[in-house]
């Protein structure tokens, strides 16, 4: 049943920042430094992270628009990188690629019948029954009207374009679909459309998907597996309910509980007069706990830029559990506020988070491991062990 | 005819009401027209809301809906292609429709300020934060530029930007997207508004930096008990941040009430649909879906505009525009059926349940 | 309930929205009379080119300078629009320099464009070494004064028969006016490569295993040059008036044989000698021919958009 289609190992993408007249290479930007993963067929991975976090890097190295910088990307067992130019890409049609802006992924002067019938063109294939029979069923199987195959892209619905660009990405039968944010352009009432049909054409083709999106209740809804990135790095990684239900990150637990719920009894801020303290004087913790209907952990400041990325673990600048950790207070203050960020004030880590940069590894040997096959749950920090907390739910 | 009975119901609404606080602004009626190639279309249609100081209305809907259109026209923003047709925004007593488009412009920013939701995009990049933060006090006020300066790192404090005495100096690309957000809301405070609208303010943003940025506004709402009215399209945000919601679809309002019965006892049926399709922990299976999508103004329905996508439709709901009912006490529904939708029931098979919609308000 | 069955389109077109793009071009074309008056100059002035004895009896090269400077004397006369500093007919001699005009024009345009476009898109696309190539280049012979290099392709030329035939007139005027023609489009081409290859249309097209040549001739190429279509009549303008600057140096369109170009030029000279029709009817073709060609180029540009059609 676990069978692995796609496995990606220690995969690197750096970017060179390159400067001066000679144009030397002077720092990278590290979008997808280091990563592991294993998408098992007919399933589907989730991958959620903020802007910058490398997830759409990591989707365009998979789909072989970008060359990695080190690493391994197996498809069936096959490495991409050994296999001559025409292997690649014979390998490439079993990759294809799902678009978020159904706006921008389509070229506006070429009819429907062109880009879904594109892939033919590309990879000189006669399908069976000739490329219009082949493009009409394509679309029929994406829930669109065959008979409008001649029309332009701009002659449709942000939700009929997606379902386009579904079609493209299934002309040449893939075994993997890499969906980068592939609803978040559109509408409410038509995500879900989109991701019914995803859910449809996996179950009717024994599709596996690589979901990276940065919406969590979609991701939630879709995926079997989820992976959490954070400055190019996997920070949390397991079944579905495991992550979300219990995630060990404090990452991960951050950023569920940031995501706005559907509920009004789970507000983001208090309501009427009783207000929250400021955010910059609260602990996150308790402080959160207090006010009982403010369920946030609101992080402080933004992502840190990937070219200069923080040494150990990544997150131990904005983690709210860090500088309220025994360790942190026992140890010397070897901290400094950053020159260029003094409002960051002396925020007191644990001198591991800051030193070693915590490998991925199973936390709490009392969960199991995933239920259907899939990957066990892994956590990337030093202290997730210590992290029991009821209060965030999704 | 419909419009009439329908603003006739709206006033008899607000007499129900008549002891609370005057509102801060009330917007009644408002209709929006575009001239497009195929002809005059209708953006807004018969929008009334209210914003009460120190309260958060939240005006959600999908793109198209007329959520963004309805507020522009306030503001004295619209393009040149589209006019009001109809309606007041009365703000402190003083119809803002009716003024000219330079006292119109005055009192914008002096008592109304506007978020918008692509920062980078509403910031000049040739000119420091700081200098756009006072432009307004400097052009309005007649401030000096030392005394800009000092306000302008206040702002900066204000909305939380760290560091604001060296940050005033630096240029709007050398803030992250959060960081931008709060630059523009500074600006919008910079002359004390009674009313901010904010339009997709977090949309642009990462989950985590939106709870800031949600969070920060509503505490400055509730610091100068601000009237806040949020446009988003973000069900989660809604129900984390708002006090009133308005659900629009197709240029109108279809739903009106306070936050938590929208969630609890969704009173239209586009409501429902909307709420039952937003993924979510429940987990796996089949999403249920509104089919198809939303109409063109071009090409509205005859009768209630969300009947062709509705699930409780009736043959009425083909023919007749729903007229605003009040299916319980602070609310309101544009459906003919408001009141078995409210009660989660399915109306009455067609024949019998034409004249359902005039007997709102008998819940209470 | 079948929420994926029920596409229509946003907006429907005409019963007819699913012919090909160059049927709905032409379809487009014929509504907009400004469009069909700016054929009908084109057409005039092709047909003078083909043929022009149908427009004037009198050859541009007898010219008794006693006659000179004859005021026009309308249809039917002998000079209908004068004579010129020479003494040579105005008419006749507008009338046989359209087709060494024209065809310089659209040679230099055509042929710049190719150029242009072609190094464009390899800087735009490719970038690195290629793109340093092709934009150190532009530089270079942007900074070259046109003039000092004809005086340098005159010397090359110097003493080479080139004959008289239609296109060996033109020669010499060519060679200079593309080698210094071709950059503006490189340029634009470049720019709007550089936009256009980051959209996920073309990394689409780059996921399927597109070829290069594809990616740029489907993808980036359609979509990147309608700003580069906007500079053509313009352009047309230019070659015209340029090459009477050349002229001058004797490497413009070689005598007999006139041009619109030559006569500006000459006729200028006498716009406040009292004799300002000997500019004003070479003038008046030059700025009709343009004005037609601006007007059907953003015709065409919009009607080949399948997004405006």
């Amino acid at each position: 049943m676990a069978e692995p289609v796609l496995e990606v190992r220690d995969l690197v993408k750096h970017y060179p920042v390159r400067n001066g007249l000679l144009r030397r290479s002077v720092s990278a930007v590290k979008a997808v430094d280091g990563v592991s993963l294993t998408l098992d067929r007919g399933r589907t991975l989730g991958l959620v992270g903020e802007s910058g976090s490398g997830k759409s890097t990591l989707a365009r190295v998979l789909v072989g628009v970008e060359p990695p910088t080190s690493g391994q990307v197996l498809v069936d067992g096959e490495d991409v990188s050994r296999l001559s130019r025409a292997g690649r890409k014979q390998l490439r049609r079993d990759v294809q690629m799902v678009f978020q802006d159904p706006y921008t992924s389509l070229n506006p002067r070429m009819s429907v019948s062109e880009i879904v019938g594109e892939p033919f063109a590309i990879h000189g294939i006669s399908p069976a029954g000739g490329r219009r029979a082949a493009v009409g069923e394509l679309l029929e199987l994406v829930g669109l009207d065959p008979d409008h195959a001649a029309r332009y892209p701009h002659q449709f619905s942000g939700g009929q374009r997606q379902r386009v660009g579904i079609a493209r990405a299934l002309a040449l039968r893939p075994k993997i679909l890499v969906c980068d944010e592939p609803v978040s352009a559109l509408d409410v009432s038509v995500q879900g459309q989109v991701i019914n049909l995803l859910e449809d054409l996996q179950a009717e083709l024994g599709l596996s998907y690589l979901f990276v999106a940065h919406d969590l209740g979609v991701v939630r809804h879709i995926a079997h597996d989820v992976a959490v990135m954070y400055l190019g790095r996997i920070v949390e990684q397991g079944a579905e309910a495991e992550v979300y239900d219990g995630a060990q990150h404090p990452y991960t637990q951050a950023l569920l509980s940031a995501v706005p719920v559907p509920d009004p009894s789970v507000r983001l801020v208090a309501t009427g007069g009783a207000r929250v303290e400021p955010a910059g004087t609260t602990d996150p913790v308790t402080g959160a706990g207090a006010t009982g209907s403010v369920g946030a952990i609101v992080l402080e400041g933004d992502p840190p830029s990937p070219v200069d990325p923080p040494s150990g673990c990544p997150f131990h600048t904005r983690c709210w559990l860090a500088p309220t950790l025994p360790e942190a207070r026992t140890e010397p203050a070897s901290a400094q506020p950053p020159a260029d960020r003094p409002d960051l004030g002396l925020r007191q880590v644990p001198t591991v988070c800051e030193t070693d940069v915590p490998a991925l590894a199973p936390r709490s040997p009392g969960t199991s491991p995933g239920a259907a096959g899939g990957a066990s749950h892994v956590v990337a920090c030093h202290f997730a062990r210590e992290l029991v907390d009821p209060r965030v739910e999704v | 005819m419909s419009r009439t009975q329908s603003a006739a119901e709206e006033k008899t609404v607000h007499k129900d009401e008549s002891s609370a606080p005057p509102p801060l602004l009330e917007v009644t009626d408002l209709s929006v027209e575009f001239r497009t190639s195929a002809g005059q279309v209708r953006a807004v249609d018969g929008l009334s809301y209210r914003v009460e100081a120190g309260r958060t209305l939240a005006i959600v809907g999908e793109s198209g809906s007329g959520k963004s259109v309805s507020s522009l026209a306030v503001l004295g923003l619209l393009p040149d292609t589209a006019t009001v047709t109809a309606g007041t925004a009365r703000l402190d007593g003083v119809d803002l429709l009716a003024l000219s488009r330079k006292e119109h412009r005055a009192r914008c920013g002096d008592q109304v300020a506007m978020v918008f939701q692509d920062a980078l995009a509403a910031l000049n990049p040739v000119h420091t934060v700081g200098y756009q933060l006072t432009e307004a006090l400097r052009a309005r006020r007649g401030m000096s530029r030392a005394d800009a300066r000092k306000r302008a790192v206040e702002l900066l404090d204000l909305v939380k930007v760290p560091n604001a005495k060296a940050r005033v100096k630096e240029y709007p690309h050398e803030f992250s997207g959060g960081m931008r957000q709060r630059v523009m809301i500074a600006s919008a405070l910079s002359l004390d508004p009674a009313v901010l609208i904010a339009d997709e303010p977090t949309t642009a943003l990462d989950v985590t930096v939106q709870a800031q940025v949600l969070r920060l506004l509503a505490e400055i709402q509730a610091e100068r008990q601000m009237g806040l009215v949020l446009i988003t399209h973000d069900l989660g945000v809604v129900a984390g941040v708002a006090d009133d919601v308005t659900v629009m679809y197709a240029g109108r309002a279809v739903e009106q009430a306070p936050v938590v019965p929208v969630y609890t006892a969704p009173a239209h049926p586009y409501t429902r649909a909307l709420l039952r399709s937003i993924p979510s922990a429940s987990g796996t299976g089949r999403l249920p879906v509104i089919p198809g999508r939303p109409p063109s103004p071009a090409a509205m329905p005859s009768g209630c505009p969300f009947h062709p996508r509705c699930d409780a439709v009736r043959g009425v709901c083909r023919t007749e525009v729903p007229p605003h009912a009040v299916p319980a006490e602070g609310r309101m529904s544009a459906c003919h059926f408001a009141d078995d939708i409210l009660a989660g029931r399915d109306p009455a098979p067609d024949g019998s349940g034409n004249d359902r919609g005039d007997s709102g308000g008998d819940h209470g | 309930m079948s929420d994926a069955a029920t596409p229509t389109p946003t907006v429907p077109r005409g019963a007819g929205a699913s012919s090909s793009p160059m049927a709905d071009a032409w379809r487009t074309l014929r509504r907009r009379p400004d469009t069909i008056a700016a054929a009908a100059v084109l057409v005039f002035f092709a047909v003078m080119a083909a043929f022009p004895r149908l427009f004037t009896d009198t050859s541009p090269r007898s010219c008794p300078i006693r006659e000179a400077r004859t005021a026009p004397q309308g249809w039917g006369g002998e000079h209908p629009l004068g004579t010129d500093a020479l003494g040579c007919d105005v008419l006749a001699t507008m009338v046989h320099g359209v087709r060494p005009s024209l065809l310089l024009a659209i040679v230099v345009v055509g042929v710049s464009l190719v150029i242009g476009v072609t190094l464009g898109l390899l800087a735009g696309y490719y970038l690195g070494w290629v793109d340093y190539l092709v934009s150190r280049t532009v530089e270079v012979f942007l900074v070259i004064p046109l003039l000092l290099a004809a005086l340098l392709v005159l010397s090359l030329f110097k003493g080479v028969d080139l004959g008289a035939g239609t296109f060996d007139v033109i020669l010499l005027p060519a060679v200079v006016l593309i080698l210094f023609g071709w950059m503006p489009y490189a340029r634009y081409v470049r720019a709007a490569t550089l936009e256009a290859k980051n959209l996920d249309y073309v990394t689409a097209a780059r996921s399927l295993g597109a070829s290069d040549l594809r990616i740029m001739g489907r993808h980036v190429l359609p979509n990147a040059i309608g700003t580069v279509t906007a500079l053509l009549p313009t352009s047309v303008a230019g070659v015209i008036s340029a090459e009477a600057v050349l002229s001058f140096l004797g490497i413009g369109v070689r005598p007999p044989a006139t041009s619109w170009g030559i006569q500006i030029e000459q006729g200028s000279q006498w716009v406040l000698g009292g004799s300002p029709h000997v500019l004003l009817a070479p003038l008046i073709c030059l700025v009709a021919t343009v004005l037609a060609l601006v007007v059907l180029g953003d015709a065409l540009r919009d009607a080949l958009d399948p997004r405006l059609s």
